[in-house]
């Protein structure tokens, strides 16, 4: 099993235990990771609404490398998984505009045949690794925590590009959770989005998106949260002191990477999941499932 | 079924009363609330042509705003009027403020007025992109779904006010700036979320070719906030893009009362004020905007 | 329940709204009316029932606007077929006024922002063909499914950049009459419970059809029209002593969806437009092509009524289908999901079936009235000060309509009440209506609130239903028709006093409104069933099984009617053949 993998720049920058928890688990599960260095942004929506043709361009640049190491490209963030799926949707289905991507290509001596996958970490667990026999590898049971799922919002939807047929209410990170030995808890993640795209130009109203939610699922005792997108990490863990300061409560929920609680789960330590770099402190969670 | 029921003349408050209501399959919504307005209690709802055409049953079901129309009735279900716009009576809410928004717009190709008999010719092209947005019959449910309308409808108007406006936008006879509308309703306070389009009735790709769209015009008259012009510019110069600096580029420094929780980003190493280097081969990146004709001083 | 004394929890309070225009009614006909009063001037007052656009028939028409285009045609070859297709019981001049107009009229729309379908080359206007018409005629926007909607977003962008003062969710309950001259109405705002009086100089009726009439499935009668079409206007003007005609002929639309419910009589696309445009084709259950036995030369490509006689024959002599309807074959049409994309996902979603595989049911369902309250070529009724237009009209589609000519009709006659109305207004003073009128029709209002132990409005209403569809269909005899007088007077005398509105409110009360349509719904349907049996022959959508045919010596007539003290006053007046003869061409 060997994919081209693309962290994204949130895990090199701020979510940086996202991509080593990531390459830990991959290790442990004996999933070869070939990372992309040089892989560019996927421009999240940012740069596809814009400028659609530079955003196509990019990603295409992004495919003809991996085109060269593997048929599939896996990501570990929503929405860079959404992005890749929709401009390689494009790329594969529209010969004109893939020639004329191509001939920007090829001034940096680079060409995109249309051979490549787009895969979050998620559904290469589910589809090609397969539930059953990471449940053989757990060593450590998450002795019923409640755990709430918060795919992302571009995980779920569109439902036309969507590459991950997530079935609601009980879909693929719920089936993981379980595995895992924790209890699933709330399933209006799929409803809300973190805000995350605004947090910079209105902070005030993602961080009243993001409050909302997390403090009801505080008051429902819920424990964690796990989610597969490192952008919504940022909104829920690194921005949760404003939502506390902007609600006047204590909130205190920990926030887990996806790859994080599967590396809690396969007997990984603190070190090597970086847990003590999630801003709202997992230690007591760690203690309680006895690391 | 639960229902919500309000009449502000006489209830302090609004209560939830549960009627047994006699099935059959496929049942709509609007069947069931006819059979409890006959046989329970006279109950205020709106409805007009019962087959997904008008839409003025929109209601909030099971906690997803649908048509009542459209949605089928199941056990237990939840009847409440259309989250985020106030309660009238029942389940009747007042449109006012959206239908206002709407209104003002003035929705209408601003071409000179004087008619000329001969229609004027439009192009296939201009015709398919028109027919993208025909269906649109501003029932709210998207509004109702939008987080960034419940939560802010001060800021953002509501999906269903950039379909209407893409709609007028796409007509070779209007000459208004209607991405300028579009930014003065706060588009750029979309969150990309993708819940309008997932619970229009007629699967109108709102934010894909409105919402985003007119933001692709606003950004080629310069009426984009700081935030897109930083990002492209970090993409451009290192290919990643390093989550500090794009802080620090779009908003700058952090304020006074900001700095404890800057410290406490900094001391986990979430945050760093050192510039990240970027790819290797940044050059080529530079040379696909360049390609682009984007950014080229 | 006390509700007259001060003190009760409950107060009588209205609001006076003093205006130049009023108009009842705010879909295609209401909407244009208001705009072109508006263009000299005047105050107007639009009133709508519901939400404005999303109200009436016009928001969710299907079709589109037959208007004479291509070289070849002409307004007078259009006059020749709506006569022709009226079995020459049309009032000519309307006709002649309708066609001569049409076109200048329904352009205008363009600039108030409709887009009419246009052919490959962007400039020529594409149009379809509907089944009486000798040419290619009827013009949509993108989508005939959807041409309704797309009015009612043009007109409703004119109105509010004209500053049109719009009533919505004002149900009106009365005409107020001064000196024999109709000087506004009384109505119900259903936000706040209270009474408005509109005072008027000029009042222009646009209130649509009565298709709420026939028959009741879960949430509507089995009709095309909207929950609001109840024949408001009909009774406003029965009431205030307007003189109406034509009230027998109601036509079907041939085909509408039987199954689910829920769906049950919306439409499905008239035959004659379908079979020529996308090719489609009607079977019995024994799969045979039957429109063959009855029209040998046209097939489906015929009018509505006979469509609906043929279709209707079929099912009652048992060669119907498993929900008692027949097919409709649109297999040949693979681009079916995109020329028709709502009522494609109406027929899956609802009905659960893809037409361009199989078989799709429908039977003929209420559409619309050809009957009305009286008007001349400027829209003015038999009442000083009373104007009307659109369907609430008679006079214009004689004996039976052909398709688009509705939404023609509503344009022009829109625009020629409205003009006259304003006129009107401009040279009257504003009369007050009588105080004790008002608060004599307010107390009879309210007085439904306090009835104990009365009948629900929705309980009366669906006996008038039952009555109706079992005796006023397609196929009528005078037994039948006798029995339904009986039985509506029966309900008149025994019911209707009984009459109670449940809740202690009038705001957003349904019960209210239904008590208004219910009694509104009575009177059209005595007039319509005494029409009916006094017509003793059988001429477009009305057919007697007594009385089979045409007969045009004793009935080349229009039947005339009005409400006076003593009962219904009913009269004969010969057509008026001033452009065409029976068998004849138009001339100058």
């Amino acid at each position: 099993m060997r994919y081209a993998y693309y962290p994204g720049c949130a895990a090199k920058s701020s979510c940086l235990e996202l991509d080593v928890a990531t390459k830990a688990v991959a290790s442990e599960l004996g999933i070869d990771l070939v990372e992309l260095s040089e892989a560019s942004c996927c421009g999240a929506r940012e740069i596809s609404s814009v400028r659609p043709r530079l955003a196509l361009t990019l990603n295409a640049r992004t495919f003809a490398l991996a085109e060269k190491l593997s048929p599939t490209i896996l990501t570990i963030c929503s929405t860079c998984q959404l992005t890749m799926s929709q401009a390689n949707d494009v790329l594969k289905s529209d010969r004109r505009t893939l020639a004329e991507v191509n001939e920007t290509l090829s001034n940096i001596g680079l060409r995109y045949g249309g051979g490549v996958e787009v895969k979050h970490l998620l559904n290469v667990l589910e589809e090609d690794y397969g539930f059953n026999r990471l449940a053989e590898k757990i060593k450590v049971s998450l002795d019923n925590l409640n755990v709430a799922a918060f795919y992302g919002c571009h995980l779920l939807r569109p439902a036309r590009s969507r590459r991950n047929k997530t079935a609601k209410p009980h879909g693929p990170m719920e089936t993981l959770i379980e595995t895992l030995g924790g209890r699933v808890v709330d399933g209006s993640g799929g409803k809300v989005c973190c805000g995350f795209p605004v947090l910079l130009t209105n902070e005030q109203l993602a961080v009243k998106m993001s409050g909302d939610y997390l403090k009801r699922l505080k008051d429902d005792g819920t424990d964690c949260i796990v989610t597969p997108c490192p952008l919504c990490h940022i909104s829920f863990d690194m921005y949760q002191g404003k939502v506390e300061s902007a609600l006047d409560v204590k909130i205190d929920l920990v926030v887990l990477h996806l790859s994080q609680l599967i590396g809690l789960g396969l007997g990984l330590n603190a070190r090597q999941l970086m847990t003590n770099r999630n801003v709202v402190s997992a230690e007591a969670l760690l203690k309680r499932i006895g690391l | 079924m639960h229902v919500y029921r309000f009449d502000p003349k006489l209830d302090g408050s609004p209560r939830r009363v549960t009627y047994l209501v006699p099935y059959w399959p496929k049942m709509r919504v609007l069947e069931a609330l006819r059979v409890i307005h006959e046989t329970h209690e006279p109950l205020a709802f709106r409805s007009c042509c019962r087959a997904k055409l008008c839409g003025s049953c929109a209601m909030t079901l099971n906690g997803e705003p649908g048509l009542a129309c459209e949605v089928e009735a199941s056990d237990d279900m939840v009847i409440e009027p259309l989250a985020g716009f106030p309660v009238l009576k029942d389940l009747i809410v007042d449109f006012g403020g959206v239908q206002s928004n709407l209104d003002s717009l003035q929705l209408q190709p601003t071409r000179h007025r004087c008619f000329n008999l001969k229609p004027k010719s439009i192009s296939l092209d201009a015709i398919e992109q028109m027919k993208k947005f025909s269906c649109c019959v501003w029932c709210q449910v998207c509004n109702s779904a939008c987080p960034s309308f419940r939560n802010a409808p001060g800021e953002f108007a509501g999906p269903s006010l950039f379909t209407q406006l893409a709609r007028i936008a796409a007509d070779p006879r209007d000459n208004a700036s209607r991405q300028e509308q579009a930014h003065s309703l706060g588009l750029f306070n979309c969150v990309g979320c993708f819940r309008c389009e997932e619970v229009c009735p007629y699967d109108i790709p709102i934010l894909e070719e409105a919402i985003e769209r007119f933001r692709e015009k606003c950004f080629n008259v310069k009426l984009n906030p700081r935030h897109t012009e930083v990002f492209l510019r970090l993409v451009r110069d290192g290919g990643l893009i390093d989550s500090s600096r794009l802080f620090l580029k779009t908003r700058g420094y952090p304020s006074i009362s900001e700095l404890p929780w800057a410290f406490q980003l900094l001391s986990r190493g979430k945050a760093s004020i050192l510039a990240k280097k970027g790819i290797q081969s940044a050059n080529q990146i530079r040379r696909i905007f360049e390609a682009q004709r984007m950014f080229t001083n | 329940m006390n509700v007259a004394g001060a003190g009760g929890p409950f107060l009588p309070s209205k609001r006076i709204v003093e205006t130049d225009l009023v108009v009842i009614g705010a879909g295609g006909a209401g909407a244009r009316a208001a705009i072109e009063a508006s263009k000299s001037s005047s105050r107007v007052a639009l009133v709508d029932k519901g939400l404005f656009g999303k109200s009436g028939c016009t928001a969710i028409s299907i079709g589109g606007i037959s208007v004479a285009i291509l070289p070849d045609d002409s307004p007078e070859i259009h006059f020749r077929d709506t006569v022709v297709g009226g079995e020459f019981l049309n009032n000519q001049r309307l006709v002649d006024v309708m066609v001569s107009e049409g076109y200048d009229c329904i352009m205008e729309l363009e600039d108030f922002g409709m887009v009419f379908a246009r052919q490959q080359d962007g400039g020529t206007l594409r149009l379809g063909q509907s089944g009486g018409h000798s040419f290619p005629r009827v013009l949509f926007e993108f989508y005939p499914d959807r041409v309704g909607m797309a009015m009612m977003r043009a007109l409703r962008g004119e109105v509010i950049r004209r500053r049109i003062d719009v009533f919505e969710e004002v149900i009106i309950t009365d005409l107020l009459k001064s000196e024999g001259k109709v000087v506004g109405a009384l109505g119900l705002d259903c936000k706040t419970g209270e009474f408005i009086v509109f005072n008027s100089k000029s009042t222009v009726l646009a209130t649509g059809g009565a298709g709420q009439l026939n028959g009741w499935e879960t949430v509507s009668a089995i009709t095309t029209n909207s929950l609001q079409n109840t024949g408001d206007g009909h009774a406003l003007a029965l009431r205030a002593g307007a003189i109406l005609m034509d009230m027998e002929f109601i036509q079907y639309m041939p085909m509408g969806f039987v199954y689910p419910k829920i769906v049950h009589g919306v439409g499905l696309g008239e035959p004659g437009f379908e079979s020529i445009v996308l090719k489609a084709k009607l079977y019995n259950a024994q799969m045979e092509r039957f429109m063959k036995r009855y029209e040998p030369e046209r097939w489906e490509r015929t009018t509505r009524d006979k469509l609906t006689r043929a279709i209707a024959t079929e099912i009652l002599e048992g060669r119907g289908t498993e929900h008692g309807g027949v097919y409709y074959d649109y297999r040949e049409n693979p681009d079916y999901p995109k020329d028709r994309p709502y009522r494609y996902r109406l027929m899956t979603e609802y009905a659960s079936v893809d037409p361009t595989k199989e078989l799709i049911e429908g039977a003929p369902t209420w559409h619309y009235f050809m009957g009305g309250v009286r008007i001349d070529q400027f829209g003015q009724t038999s009442l000083e000060g009373l104007f009307a237009c659109g369907e609430v009209t008679g006079g214009i589609h004689g004996a039976n309509r052909l398709g688009g000519n509705s939404l023609l009709d509503t344009q022009v006659f829109g625009v020629r009440a409205g003009a006259a109305a304003a006129r009107h207004a401009s040279k009257t003073k504003l009369t007050p209506p009588k105080d004790l009128q008002v608060s004599e029709h307010m107390k009879r209002w309210l007085h439904l609130l306090s009835v104990e132990k009365g009948i629900r409005p929705f309980k009366i209403r669906r006996s008038i239903q039952s009555i109706i569809i079992s005796k006023v269909g397609p196929f009528r005899n005078g037994a039948g028709l006798a029995e339904a007088c009986d039985e509506l007077s029966n309900i008149r005398l025994n019911q209707m006093p009984k009459l109670k509105v449940a809740g202690s409110s009038l705001a957003y009360n349904h019960d209210f409104i239904e008590a208004v349509e219910t009694l509104n719904m009575l009177d059209v349907a005595e007039v319509t069933v005494s029409a009916a049996l006094t017509r003793r022959e059988s001429r477009g959508a009305h057919f007697r099984l007594d009385f089979p045919k045409r007969d045009d010596g004793r009935w080349l007539k229009n039947l005339l009617v009005s409400r006076e003290d003593a009962g219904l006053k009913m009269w004969t007046e010969d057509v008026v053949l001033s452009k065409m003869q029976v068998g004849g061409e138009p001339t100058e």
